[in-house]
């Protein structure tokens, strides 16, 4: 039984990106809603094929964020991000066109996060957000080395999770989602 | 009304991609290099996205029954668009790094010396 769960989760994932493929193949008889049978058939033997080739992969030992009500704030997350990137992009568009303000070093981020997932999610926000980048993490204490664009002249190493964000604190929006 | 909605958007991504290609030209090494390229990955996709939405609409609106085909995988390109592009950020910055690439004008770098403790292989981390 130990494999069941993994197995479960890799099928279902594979056949919900199946079925977004292949929206829209309804013909007029022989189908499903959106879908017609045999694609759907075709799609549920290939999703259980890579449900079985990826039962191995898995190593999480937590289940958090099994809970659907957690992926609900992840969607509501995407409004204070979306916010976030707009900040970065301009200020980089601007920093490209004028060719000054920049001082770019790497600094320690220490976000007390606990989960993997946090760390996952901390990190890949701030990759995506122009102007800074995960460079290492260091797996053991959850520490994030990030390379920013403009950290200004004076040097300073580590940095308050708070203010590696332009204005608002998206580290404790992680905080509640994976906690 | 919708229509130069669409041309705005696509405009926007234009700008923003073109910034993302100077600032590659103009950037002095390779760390900040990605910080441009990002521009390209983020506001450069997002807005192609919402303008071919925004077209779904329009196809929506006119009845047309393809709308959903755009407006799904539109939707499923943008997801594996940000997922992908952030893990490719990240691998390329970490391996070039490793691979003894260290920025040239520099402030700070608190990850030197760490760099013998993250370095070591991963039995000796845990």
């Amino acid at each position: 039984m130990k494999w069941f769960i993994p197995f479960i989760s890799a099928t279902v994932a594979a056949f919900i990106i199946y079925l977004v493929l292949s929206v829209g193949t309804a013909g007029e008889t022989n189908s499903i809603l959106l879908w017609s049978v045999p694609e759907l058939i075709l799609g549920l033997s290939l999703s259980i094929i890579t449900g079985l080739l990826c039962r191995k992969l898995w190593q999480g030992k937590r289940y958090t964020m099994a809970n659907p009500l957690r992926w609900l704030l992840l969607a509501v997350y995407i409004v204070p991000f979306v916010i976030e990137l707009i900040i970065a992009n301009l200020t980089v568009a601007w920093k490209i066109i004028t060719g000054r303000n920049i001082h770019s070093g790497i600094i320690k981020l220490t976000p007390g996060l606990k989960t993997d997932a946090g760390v996952l999610l901390l990190s890949a926000s701030i990759t995506y957000q122009p102007g800074t980048a995960t460079v290492d993490i260091n797996e053991r204490t959850h520490e994030l080395y990030i390379h920013c664009l403009d950290i200004g002249r004076e040097p300073k190493e580590a940095i308050e999770p708070g203010k590696i964000f332009a204005n608002i604190n998206l580290v404790k929006w992680i905080r509640r989602i994976t906690e | 009304m919708i229509e130069e909605l669409i041309v705005i958007f696509v405009v926007t991504s234009i700008v923003f991609s073109a910034l993302g290609v100077a600032g590659l030209f103009r950037f002095p090494d390779f760390y900040t290099r990605i910080h441009a390229a990002g521009l390209v990955g983020s506001f450069g996709v997002l807005f192609a996205g919402l303008a071919v939405l925004l077209y779904a609409y329009l196809l929506y609106a006119a009845g047309e029954p393809v709308w959903f085909n755009y407006g799904a995988h539109v939707l499923f390109a943008l997801a594996i668009v940000v997922v992908t592009a952030t893990t490719s950020t990240h691998a390329i910055a970490s391996s070039a790094y490793r691979s003894g690439n260290t920025p040239k004008r520099l402030v700070v770098d608190a990850l030197e010396q760490d760099k013998l403790k993250m370095m070591a292989p991963e039995e000796t981390r845990k």
